[in-house]
């Protein structure tokens, strides 16, 4: 299934992908999103290929159903919408694009913060959520300050005592220069490295505030012209809460979701991270206390091969040797206070190796509560590997079937000690040399053999432990280094361990339960090993009367500029007029990104009042469904006609919609909406000022899409939503069921 | 005219080698005020002066100051006794102060000065929107006699022309300095860091519609003083556009008249895919020499591109910014081409060329007829006369 707007309508040229037609004429199939394309790619691949359209399909309201007249603005519903954030035309004067009035940096953070480790990203769109103020449009790393005092606005707010990891960098003269990073009334500083550093701050506002404001550098003109302040990847705030006793799991690699917050780190790579200094430590999001194990995978690189380091958790200390590879390690500790810190020590910062100087490495880290209480049963499979109180060790990692242990001291941990007569079910597999041979499997002071094959086979044992034990360890195997790169060990299916119950074991369980009962803490406190995404967290509502028409933006607008032309023919037509409304729905998930462009535009359109809404929201948010199935709202279609969005829930009701003219359609009053807009064709680079190929585009003719527009507003838009029984042909899944029969009954 | 009369021509080029100024923001205006010089001094003494310090303090009725420049750039001091002669090719003139300069405050400006002088009707018209009510008269430059010796001339195949520096042929492996043409050719002349031109609408409307056609060629005159970063910048977007049999050549360098001449003689159709123009010399310079065009119908052209002398472009319009607000805001409209309308007026314009010698010829003459109207230097100096007579 592709998308194309390149390939020409006279099917013997294409700009610019020239092997596109011979190589579309050899597929099989091909499902194509709009009618567009389709008459493109039919032109080019003649009758040998079968072309399918799978196309959003938006019920319409044809214009011979609507009458002429104005609708009474006045007695249209309010629509009422929660959104993630909007910014509007009608938000008031701003001093300047980088002041916003205090209104509008109320309603963006709004929320209290709740979660326990909250990241921001300003390039990555996966972490959106913070509005940086001052900056630069983001690059893919993060954002430069273009002014000498830059802001970023949380959408939280904080205070009390909290920890913030800011990734930051400087360049020409402001490298090796302390700016100040203030957060509310504190100020603290800070040296800027000529590579990205994750900095850590501990502050402690004594009001609540959401906005982190750096100072302090100058303005490089040097490096490039447009003067560069600090460079900003990320923001994480950590605030640590109470431990429910809850499994928690963090990784050190980069772009992982649940990112472990480290403190005098390099930025992780793909695997991990390496220690910059030697006083790096590992922040926990909560504080731990009682009966713990803790694994942890670390690894050595040049003169800190072989060497002891010591970990330090609270009172307690570990040491371990640090390897090449990274190795997993155990430990099972019970700590008497409170703490959320690992530290490290005994190792060096190696520059031989690598000139960033590199200390220990991290992968991930795991920890668990040692249960006081027996469990009568414990089930392990990798469906289930996160709740059934047995954590593997030394394994890779767990496949859909189970897991191969990667070293020879693979183990299965019980959260909890168990003792007495245990039936144990595991299914057990070898590959290479250890198929056929003969393992031991120790139960603490009980040992069995299984004879292991080269599928999967179910073994039953029983145990009878005269001391506790909470690990199944296994003897007698080697690693195979033939069959897989990764060299396999024995590989373990699935586990189950049962005891009978007897009237103490129950006693104990139901002691179990409510001693589980008290230790409930507010949900809002417990923590997670999640990172909170900062789209969840603010939420405002827009009420709005009056006409309203809704368009959406997209990611790839942001490379264009073209869906400007549209707010702008919007502006034209409903100038000073404060019975009609525009709201721009634009990804959520995008709105760090989106926020600077928005605001300019904004700016751009202050000589006319009109009102255009720029709304935060993403297409699977309730609230965008709830939007368009208002029923006096208008659609606005994108010019290609991929409203795929819209058509999911819009499907329901008969719409009032502006779209885009079909090919082969030369009437306004189309198949495919109310009013349907002839398009224009218009060359462009894929990417705008960039060296890049030429495409031929299809965007709405500016004077058709104004006339369009102003029938629509002279027209009495029904005030009630016009229910629509929902074909099952408008569905994009069943269009997409439908071809799949096809093809198989074919 | 009655008692000697006496002309201030203010232009801040006059003191500078024209050649230095290629492509730089208004160097236009010395055009301009070269015709002007000419023109007034038949009727007057006429006194260029490219510095401030060079004005007399003070003014009689029978002495003009003529200020080639934007009006931002009339010096504050004289806008009393200036007739700002300024081009403008958007449908609003500014009229509010842009980056804290009230200067750009052109209704004001204007407004408090003696006359003004813009070139086309359609800017006399947003003059009028703007209620400026000083005297005020649309003059194209009077460059007509210029050039219209040309039309007489009959349009021999193959030509050439030499340029001194940097072009580019798609036809040829290596660059020479000797160009022949002996395709159905087609010149615009522009600047490329002009983003009102569009020229990239013009290169890829040309290779779209005559892409398998060895027959036409595309030759693209540019105006800058940096030949290699306008040529390197327009080359690479012909690169991005596949593989096609037409020829485009580029010219950087500055042409010999001899050789400017010879560009217009040999060149069957003119080019202008601009979105708005205040009155566009390179078009109206070859239109006077009997170039039929292939223009749209706006702003200037509104007053001497129609379909008896060209293949009208159709055009659509946007809602833009004043091009020297540095925020950007949308002020006005400017009038970008329909893409498809021009690759349809290209193909057009070759079957015309190639198979209907009559209606070429009858185009020609109607290009040639219609910039009398409008660029003559009788019509202009009658014109002009009759106007500082009136202010007199």
């Amino acid at each position: 299934m592709f998308d194309t707007y390149s390939v020409d309508d006279d099917a013997n040229y294409d700009l610019p992908f020239q092997e596109w037609p011979a190589k579309l004429a050899m597929i099989d199939g091909l499902i194509v999103a709009s009618r567009a394309v389709e008459a493109k790619v039919r032109n080019v691949v003649g009758t040998k290929t079968a072309v399918q359209l799978v196309e959003p399909k938006i019920p319409h309201i044809k214009m011979s159903q609507l009458e002429q007249g104005n609708s009474e603005t006045a007695e249209l519903p309010v629509i009422s919408c929660s959104t993630d954030m909007y910014l509007s035309t009608g938000d008031g004067r701003w001093n300047s694009l980088q002041e916003p009035p205090p209104h509008v940096l109320n309603r963006f953070a709004n929320t209290v913060l709740n979660q326990t480790i909250s990241t921001w990203s300003l390039g990555n769109p996966a972490l959106s959520g913070v509005w940086p103020i001052g900056f630069y449009p983001s690059d893919l790393w993060g954002s430069w300050a273009e002014l000498e005092q830059a802001t970023i606005l949380l959408p939280i707010i904080v205070s009390g005592p909290i920890h913030i990891t800011i990734q930051l960098i400087g360049s020409g003269l402001n490298v090796g220069r302390e700016i100040t990073v203030r957060f509310g009334d504190e100020a603290r500083q800070v040296k800027l490295s000529p590579y990205l550093e994750a900095m850590h701050f501990e502050f402690c506002p004594s009001a609540p505030t959401s906005q982190l404001t750096f100072e302090g550098y100058e303005l490089d003109f040097e490096t490039d012209r447009r003067g560069l302040g600090v460079g900003i990847a990320s923001i994480a705030l950590v605030q640590s809460s109470q431990w429910t006793g809850s499994e928690l799991s963090w990784s050190a690699a980069k772009n992982d979701t649940r990112q472990l917050s480290l403190v005098g780190f390099h930025i992780g790579d793909q695997w991990g991270s390496w220690a910059k200094t030697e006083d790096a430590f590992v922040l926990l999001p909560v504080k731990i206390s009682g009966r713990i194990r803790l694994l942890i995978h670390l690894a050595a690189c040049g003169e800190n091969i072989g060497r002891s380091m010591n970990i330090f958790v609270g009172e307690k200390t570990f040491s371990v040797i640090l390897e090449s590879d990274i190795k997993e390690y155990c430990f099972e500790f019970e700590l008497a206070s409170l703490t959320d810190r690992i530290f490290f020590q005994g190792f060096s910062i190696d520059e031989v190796v690598d000139s960033r100087g590199l200390g220990f490495g991290i992968e991930s880290i795991q920890i668990f509560r040692l249960e006081e209480f027996f469990e009568d049963r414990y089930e392990w499979s990798p469906t289930n590997s996160q709740s059934g109180g047995i954590t593997p060790f030394g394994f890779h990692g767990l496949e859909r079937w189970g897991g191969w242990a990667k070293s020879r001291e693979a183990k299965l941990l019980l959260s909890t000690k168990v003792s007495g007569r245990q039936r144990v079910g595991i299914s057990l597999v070898a590959s290479g040399v250890n198929v056929g041979r003969e393992i031991t499997i120790r139960f603490g002071d009980v040992s069995r053999t299984a004879k292991l094959s080269s599928s999967l086979q179910h073994f039953v044992f029983e145990f009878d432990l005269e001391q506790p034990a909470n690990s199944i360890s296994f003897e007698g195997y080697e690693i195979d280094g033939e069959s897989d790169g990764r060299g396999l060990g024995i590989g373990v299916g699935t586990l189950q361990i049962e005891r009978k119950a007897n009237i103490l074991a129950r006693l104990q369980r139901k002691i179990f339960d409510r001693d589980k009962q008290k230790r409930q803490v507010p949900s809002e406190l417990v923590a997670s090993p999640q990172v909170a995404s900062a789209q969840s967290l603010s939420k405002t509502d827009i009420h709005i009367s009056g006409t309203v028409f809704i368009m959406n933006a997209r990611p790839s607008d942001l490379v264009s500029e073209y869906w400007n032309e549209i707010i702008k023919d919007f502006g034209l037509v409903c100038d000073s007029r404060t019975d009609v409304h525009l709201v721009v729905v634009c990804p959520s998930s995008w709105m760090t990104t989106f926020l600077l462009p928005v605001c300019e535009f904004i700016d751009r359109m202050s000589s006319m009042p009109v009102l255009v809404h720029f709304v935060f929201l993403d297409n699977d948010d309730p609230e965008y469904a709830r939007l368009l199935r208002h029923p006096n709202v208008i659609l606005l279609k994108r010019e290609d006609g991929l409203d795929f969005e819209m058509a999911r829930y819009a499907k329901s009701k008969m719409n009032v919609t502006i779209g885009p003219l079909s090919p082969g359609q030369k009437d306004s009053n189309s198949e495919q909406s109310t009013l349907s807009v002839g398009l224009l064709k218009q060359p462009t680079q894929l990417i705008r000022g960039l060296d890049t190929p030429v495409k031929v585009g299809s965007y709405f003719d500016n004077q058709l899409l104004c006339q369009n527009i102003k029938t629509v507003l002279d027209l009495a838009i029904p005030k009630v939503d016009i229910h629509h029984p929902v074909h099952e042909t408008l569905d994009v899944k069943q269009q997409l069921k439908s071809i799949i029969w096809d093809y198989q009954n074919a | 005219m009655p008692e000697q009369q006496k002309f201030y021509l203010y232009c801040r080029h006059n003191n500078l080698d024209i050649r230095d100024e290629m492509g730089m923001p208004d160097y236009s205006y010395k055009f301009v005020e070269n015709y002007f010089c000419s023109s007034l001094s038949n009727y007057g003494e006429v006194v260029e002066v490219s510095d401030v310090s060079e004005l007399p303090p003070e003014f009689s009725d029978n002495e003009f100051l003529f200020i080639f420049a934007p009006p931002q750039e009339i010096p504050e001091a004289y806008i009393p006794n200036s007739i700002a002669v300024f081009a403008w090719e958007y449908s609003t003139i500014p009229n509010e102060p842009l980056d804290g300069n009230e200067l750009w405050n052109w209704q004001k400006v204007l407004q408090s000065s003696r006359a003004a002088i813009t070139h086309s009707s359609s800017t006399l018209e947003s003059m009028e929107l703007a209620e400026i009510t000083v005297p005020k008269m649309a003059l194209f430059v009077p460059l007509f006699e210029h050039f219209e010796y040309l039309s007489r001339e009959p349009k021999n195949r193959p030509w050439s022309i030499v340029c001194d520096g940097l072009n580019w042929d798609s036809a040829a492996r290596v660059a020479s300095p000797n160009l022949s043409f002996s395709e159905v050719t087609y010149t615009y002349v522009f600047n490329p860091l002009d983003g009102r031109k569009r020229w990239e609408e013009a290169v890829s409307g040309f290779v779209w519609a005559h892409r398998s056609n060895r027959d036409v060629a595309l030759i693209l005159k540019l105006i800058h003083k940096d030949q290699k970063k306008v040529l390197e910048k327009v080359r690479q977007y012909i690169q991005h556009l596949g593989t096609f049999e037409c020829r485009i050549v580029i010219i950087c360098g500055f042409l010999s008249d001899e050789n400017y001449h010879q560009l217009i003689r040999g060149s069957d159709y003119a080019l202008n895919t601009s979105c708005g123009e205040g009155q566009f010399l390179p078009l109206i310079e070859f239109m006077s020499a009997g170039v039929p065009a292939l223009s749209p119908c706006h702003t200037a052209m509104v007053d001497y591109v129609n379909d008896d002398n060209s293949f009208v472009i159709d055009h659509s319009w946007s809602w833009v910014p004043w091009p020297n607000d540095p925020l950007l805001r949308f002020r006005s409209m400017n009038y970008p081409i329909k893409w498809e309308s021009l690759c349809d007026a290209y193909v057009a314009s070759y079957e015309t060329r190639k198979m209907d010698e009559t209606k070429y010829q009858s185009m020609r003459g109607s290009a040639r007829d219609s910039l009398f109207k409008i660029a003559s230097k009788q019509i202009v100096e009658e014109k002009l006369l009759s106007f500082i007579e009136a202010l007199s």
